[in-house]
């Protein structure tokens, strides 16, 4: 197979990878404290969104229970490191492994739901689980939520201070994207993208759909776990109140705001939306309107966000270039065959 | 056993409520295509708008209701042009949904900048508790529930005895048709969101005086897509039967659970999601032809 | 024109679904032998897109049975029909509306394939299918550029482009519907020269089709559907010459023709 490294789109895309991971590498060194936990934090909400990456952007399936997932993830690694004293790679490992079982057997009831009702199953999933976070206090302390919980301890190296975390942090979030681009271009992310399309047409193609279904939704529980496994070690304190219904709007705007199709993007929507607090401090009591009014426009002036802007411009201007060039080989040919048109 | 009828009572109150929310769900999903995340917003914002009415301006009776009705249809209009109308001709439907979760959040803070972000408390239509023996329910409820049939009963006879409502399920059905016949697209599509917006309004009207004033009476959206669910795929008088269900057995675990009930609830649809998909009332989805 | 006669590729007894109270499909039954095109006429309405909705497993019949090679699939769902060699095209092209056609090309290898996802997300090398593309390319009549856009393509070449990928997955049996709808006459001798591809690898085949030229070109057999029930079977000969099939719907098309 003719492999496509010389396409100047996938040039382009490799180009903007390689600057942004130097930046990202580079950038500990320089920033302060403050700085550093906004970067953070955008990076994990960044692994959290890979899940509607794949879960939407692919499969057409929009959750609202990313929250609960990073909750789980969160809460599951505060007591198996703390309460129960693993060694926590251990804990965190297990964690997430556990919460993506959980998913796996609330996915066989939920990706039954076609559509809209998909979405408020999982609304109410997450609604539920609020609850349960914020009363139940074996799992998560109740409203108090859990604090003291043991610091990341990879193979000797505790991770203490905050440029450290945001080296870890860009080294996983790397990898974890480039596992989402290989599902991509996977059979996992054909089939996918065949449902999100017509899940009709996909079954003649070949397509369990109710299974892919189910995996993409582990997947994604998967994701969002290690997110809140990361959010625990991290701020070493947990509680009810990060994994709210209001959280998950946001993180639905991170995606939105960067693009559902990009995985560059929702890094991009990552960071603005963390940074939004911050460039509107000045009128910091009107900040969810704003973000609400900006949700409203971004749905109808650019439904793919930032990145889909951008892609699309990239589009006209490559079109343009072709066309000067003399053609494409298919338009050629197709003046030959039917003119008529 | 007066402990069980009151909480009956309340139950069929409460159920009538996410009935009204879920019709007005339904709706929206059936003549407009559009899933509507804010519903429970728009009933916070129906409460809202009563308690600015009856606070700051002082208003009551009659002229407070007129009013109320009027802004209603305004708010409707609002969401409607600002939420449907720039993005009915998009191919991706989900653009909407998330739409309209902006749009909730934008509701939530204009009523917390224009009214405070106190909750507020706000006198029943009929104050005072009926007591019979160990019989005990607040006189509201029984006007919620009385109210809420009225309500329903009209918007079912607007829908199937007049022109309105079956040139609305018309429209809905086949656009480009009704236009061809002379019905305007756009103004039934208007109209079921004024509709939509009086009907959740006023079931927020009604249930501020029980739960207070505050913006977290969007949980109450997440229930009455539960009624939705359990009453049939699509049907009106399973959303209202489902209702009545999710009301009356969030009433019942009450009495052995306050805080999670909400858990309860929500089991109940994941249960009905894992047994009976289709709901009470609804078919199994013919798929669609290829 | 010759066709293996050997064992049926695909047979459908009895076949019966309703609709409410329309019966859409009455107690349909047909075969296909290997390497055969089978026709399917009849006029708008007589339910030959749900017939075939019906053997792909898209609806479940009320009653009758599906076999394929033998097996009965009556009770399978349409994905392990399909991973089992039967094969479908649409009236309108479905595709991947965001990719490009290599990848809308790999959702017919990987049908043939069948690696399962684990592996699939593991594998670098990714599936050698060039060369065969091409020669399916050559039958269809036109050329790609794998990475363009699949709206790219005009609506001819999208599908012919749609009848590719299912040759791709290596079916046993193919369903056509449609085939030649908004094509010009060049571009229905490629689709010709497809089917026909399809029966020397002994493919049965299933042409849903209104082109009458296409049909009697190349079809072996034709059946005849009207509301629903089978009203004639046989040869294109037997079948333009047959009463009720001319009462129907043939009568004035079999004159233009001539």
């Amino acid at each position: 197979m003719k492999q496509k490294l010389l396409q100047p789109r996938t040039l382009l895309k490799l180009a903007l990878w390689v600057v942004g991971l130097i930046v990202l590498l580079l950038l500990p060194g320089q920033l302060n404290n403050y700085q550093l936990t906004i970067v953070d934090s955008a990076i994990i909400y960044f692994i959290a969104s890979l899940s509607y990456t794949v879960m939407l952007g692919m499969g057409g399936m929009m959750s609202m229970a990313t929250v609960t997932f990073m909750g789980l993830g969160a809460f599951f690694t505060a007591q198996l490191a703390k309460n129960w004293g693993l060694p926590t790679p251990l804990a965190g490992l297990l964690a997430v492994l556990a919460t993506a079982a959980i998913a796996y057997i609330l996915s066989i009831m939920l990706v039954r739901l076609e559509g809209y009702y998909f979405v408020f199953g999982t609304i109410g999933l997450c609604n539920m689980m609020s609850t349960v976070f914020q009363n139940f206090k074996p799992l998560s302390n109740g409203a108090d939520g859990i604090n003291g919980i043991p610091k990341l301890n990879l193979f000797g190296f505790t991770f203490r201070n905050l440029s450290d975390w945001c080296l870890l942090l860009v080294v996983l979030a790397v990898i974890l994207a480039i596992g989402v681009s290989r599902v991509r271009k996977s059979a996992l992310g054909r089939s996918l993208m065949s449902i999100r399309d017509n899940p009709v047409t996909a079954q003649t193609l070949g397509v369990n759909v109710l299974r892919t279904k189910r995996i993409a939704f582990t997947i994604g529980a998967f994701l969002s776990a290690t997110a809140g496994m990361l959010v625990a070690f991290h701020n070493g304190v947990v509680s009810a109140s990060l994994f709210t219904f209001n959280v998950q709007q946001s993180l639905l705007m991170m995606v939105m705001l960067g693009g559902v199709n990009s995985t560059f993007g929702a890094l991009g929507g990552a960071f603005l939306v963390q940074l939004m607090p911050e460039v509107l401090r000045p009128i910091q009591q009107y900040l969810r309107l704003v973000q609400g009014i900006l949700l409203i426009l971004l749905m109808i002036f650019m439904p793919m966000g930032i990145a889909g802007l951008l892609q699309s411009a990239w589009k006209k201007i490559s079109k343009s270039i072709q066309k000067r060039k003399g053609g494409l080989n298919v338009g050629m040919q197709q003046n030959l065959e039917n003119p008529g048109g | 056993m007066g402990m069980f009828l009151s909480l009956t009572g309340s139950g069929l109150a409460m159920g009538m409520i996410y009935a009204m929310l879920s019709v007005g769900l339904l709706l929206l999903i059936r003549a407009v295509g559009v899933t509507n995340y804010a519903q429970g917003d728009l009933l916070a914002l129906g409460a809202y708008t009563a308690f600015f009415l009856m606070d700051r301006l002082d208003l009551s009776g009659l002229p407070m209701i007129l009013l109320m009705i009027l802004l209603f249809a305004c708010f409707g209009a609002i969401f409607m042009f600002t939420c449907y109308y720039p993005l009915r001709k998009t191919k991706w439907k989900q653009s909407i949904m998330v739409c309209t979760i902006g749009a909730g959040m934008v509701i939530q803070e204009i009523c917390m900048i224009v009214c405070g972000s106190m909750v507020k408390p706000m006198d029943p239509i009929i104050p005072g508790t009926l007591t019979i023996g160990t019989f005990v329910l607040q006189y509201q409820y029984i006007v919620v529930f009385l109210l809420s049939i009225l309500v329903m009963v009209g918007v079912y006879l607007l829908f199937d005895k007049v022109y309105a409502g079956r040139a609305m399920q018309a429209a809905a059905q086949n656009s480009y048709a009704a236009n061809l016949i002379g019905i305007p697209a756009i103004l039934t599509t208007l109209g079921t969101y004024i509709i939509v917006m009086m009907i959740s309004g006023f079931a927020g009207y009604l249930v501020a005086p029980i739960f207070l004033v505050r913006t977290t009476l969007n949980t109450l959206q997440s229930k009455a897509f539960a009624s939705m669910v359990l009453g049939g795929f699509g049907s009106v008088p399973g959303a209202v039967l489902g209702g009545l269900l999710i009301g009356l057995i969030e009433a019942y675990s009450t009495y052995f659970t306050t805080v999670y009930k909400d858990v309860f609830v929500f089991g109940v649809l994941l249960l009905t999601l894992l047994i009976r998909p289709q709901g009470i009332f609804g078919e199994i989805q013919l798929k669609e032809k290829a | 024109m010759e066709c293996n006669k050997t064992s049926k590729i695909l047979a459908a007894e009895e076949l019966t679904i309703a609709f409410g109270g329309l019966v859409a499909t009455d107690h349909v039954s047909f075969e296909v032998a290997p390497g055969e095109i089978l026709g399917l006429i009849g006029p708008n309405g007589a339910g030959k897109s749900t017939l075939l909705n019906l053997v792909s497993g898209i609806y479940q019949c009320d009653s009758g049975k599906v076999f394929l090679n033998g097996t009965d699939v009556t009770r399978l769902p349409a994905h392990t029909r399909a991973r089992m060699g039967l094969g479908r095209t649409f009236q309108t092209p479905r595709f991947l509306q965001r990719s490009s056609i290599r990848d809308n090309l790999l959702l017919g290898t990987d049908l043939a394939n069948q690696i399962g996802f684990f592996q699939s997300f593991w594998d670098k090398k990714g599936f050698d299918f060039e060369e065969e593309v091409q020669e399916l390319m050559g039958y269809a009549g036109f050329s790609i550029n794998w990475h363009s856009d699949i709206n790219a393509l005009p609506f001819g070449q999208r599908k012919r482009l749609e009848i590719v990928r299912s040759l791709l997955s290596h079916p046993k049996v193919l369903l056509v519907d449609e085939p030649a709808a908004g094509l010009n006459t060049k571009e229905l001798e490629y689709v010709a020269n497809l089917l026909q591809y399809a029966t020397q690898k002994g493919i049965g085949v299933v042409l849903i089709e209104h082109q009458m030229d296409l049909v009697m070109n190349i079809c072996h057999r034709i059946i005849v559907l009207n509301f629903g029930k089978l009203i004639a079977e046989g040869t294109p000969k037997e079948v333009s010459s047959n009463a009720a099939v001319i009462e129907a719907y043939l009568g004035r098309k079999k004159h233009a023709h001539n």
